[in-house]
């Protein structure tokens, strides 16, 4: 870099500084995605399995596995590094 | 799975088995075997006292129970959620033998995206498929353009099932309202008989006899748009009549409970009613406690969704469901609710109305 050391330092600490607010306005939009896409999910496996009467098992089974698959599917989404 | 994503995962999977938990969706899907009984209906022990009432039981498998109570609760919190497009929801029970219930869920087809994923959600629980319209019998001998007008008043009771006249329009008279306060009996019909006033209460109910008179009931004294009923105090010569004028007249002994309409759909039982326009006609019900926002800007809680929409037409507004009681005398007959409105649009095809229990619920008054 060009710059004179200390304009390096300054500009330095101000690019951490919108990083980190980007990285917590990030984190709460998808928390509350996460939130939203959970609760329908779980609402939706309610309904399903009321008109269905498959086993509790299964219940909890495809809870998680849905969980765990929009996680793995959305990840690289939010990766901006 | 990164370390980020494993804390996601066990973050949203804590979530959802919370949320699953508060849902409650173990006391349906750990219901026990055996049967729990149920109330099904409020039946009077004495056929000329309308206040005699007692509750009658019947047991059913527990899981089915469950599954109803629990889509009873689920239906009730989409109601209160009430996202945007969100027109309406009922339950609709399954057989004893399947134990299982499905809330059936409508949502307007012009909102965004967002919507698009709710819809291919509840797409899978709609009962879209079942929704075939199962008219039994239209009974010969009623014609569109001629009300039924009373014959003549026998014993000073006013049969219901009758035209009935508002100042602003013609009705159907349903048969007599009781409220325990006081022991007092109603004529009733609906509150949307009465056009063009701010409230119906005060306003005269008549009924139109076939040889042109004209008898005066008496005037209305509490209305409730949103169940859209009004109760009429007797000021007449004539009181209100738990009789419905059918081709055989059949009498009133009582009313459904929530849990006994549940019991009907599953048994596969259908409802009739007698409109002054329509007539008898009979039909499948397609949903209860059912929830409609397709009218006016509120919505409306506790309805029956039943039939199909050539069973009414207006006129028969203010006319019952009921079913014959199982238990009864020949001809006595319980009350499901009443019939206000009917859909317009394609694709579905039922009656609507409030439920005889929403009202004892909401205002206390009992067929």
């Amino acid at each position: 870099m060009s710059n004179p050391p200390s304009d390096a330092a300054t500009r330095d600490r101000s690019d951490d500084e919108s990083d980190g607010r980007r990285s917590i306005a990030n984190t709460g939009v998808r928390l509350v995605l996460d939130l939203a896409v959970v609760t329908l999910w779980v609402l939706f496996l309610a309904l399903l399995f009321l008109q269905t009467a498959w086993p509790r098992w299964a219940f909890y089974a495809a809870l998680l596995l849905g969980v765990a698959a929009y996680v793995t599917v959305t990840a690289p989404w939010t990766d901006e590094r | 799975m990164d370390r980020r994503e494993f804390v996601r995962t066990v973050a949203a999977g804590g979530y959802a088995v919370g949320m699953a938990h508060l849902l409650g969706v173990d006391d349906f899907l750990a219901a026990d075997d055996g049967e729990v009984p149920i109330v099904t209906a409020l039946v009077r022990e004495d056929p000329n006292d309308p206040f005699s009432l007692e509750e009658r039981t019947r047991y059913v498998p527990a899981g089915w129970y469950a599954a109803v109570e629990k889509a009873f609760e689920l239906n009730e919190r989409l109601a209160r959620l009430s996202f945007t497009g969100y027109l309406g929801s009922a339950v609709v029970p399954g057989d004893y033998e399947s134990e299982t219930a499905t809330v059936s869920i409508g949502v307007s087809s012009e909102e965004d995206s967002f919507l698009e994923i709710v819809r291919d959600f509840t797409d899978g629980i709609s009962i879209s498929a079942e929704t075939i319209v199962e008219i039994d019998d239209l009974e010969d001998g009623f014609e569109f353009a001629e009300p039924r007008y009373l014959d003549a008043v026998e014993d000073d009771h006013v049969p219901s099932g009758v035209a009935c006249e508002t100042p602003s329009s013609l009705a159907t008279l349903a048969p007599a309202l009781h409220h325990p306060d006081g022991e007092r009996s109603f004529f009733a019909t609906a509150e949307h008989a009465f056009k063009d006033v701010s409230t119906p209460n005060g306003e005269v109910l008549a009924v139109p006899v076939s040889s042109g008179e004209r008898i005066p009931l008496g005037t209305v004294v509490h209305s409730y748009p949103v169940e859209d009923v009004v109760a009429v105090e007797p000021t007449g010569d004539v009181s209100p009549s738990n009789l419905i004028d059918v081709p055989s007249t059949v009498r009133v002994r009582g009313q459904y409970t929530r849990f006994g309409l549940a019991d009907l759909i599953a048994r596969g039982e259908p409802l009739e009613k007698v409109g002054a326009l329509t007539g008898h006609t009979t039909g499948r019900i397609q949903g209860i406690d059912a929830v409609t926002c397709f009218t006016d800007d509120f919505c409306r809680r506790g309805q029956i969704r039943w039939g199909g929409e050539m069973d009414l037409t207006d006129g028969d507004s203010g006319s019952v469901s009921y079913h014959h009681d199982p238990e009864g005398d020949d001809g006595d007959v319980l009350v499901a609710g009443f019939n206000n409105a009917r859909t317009w649009w394609p694709g579905q095809s039922y009656v609507w109305g409030v439920s005889a229990y929403r009202i004892t619920e909401e205002h206390g008054y009992h067929f």
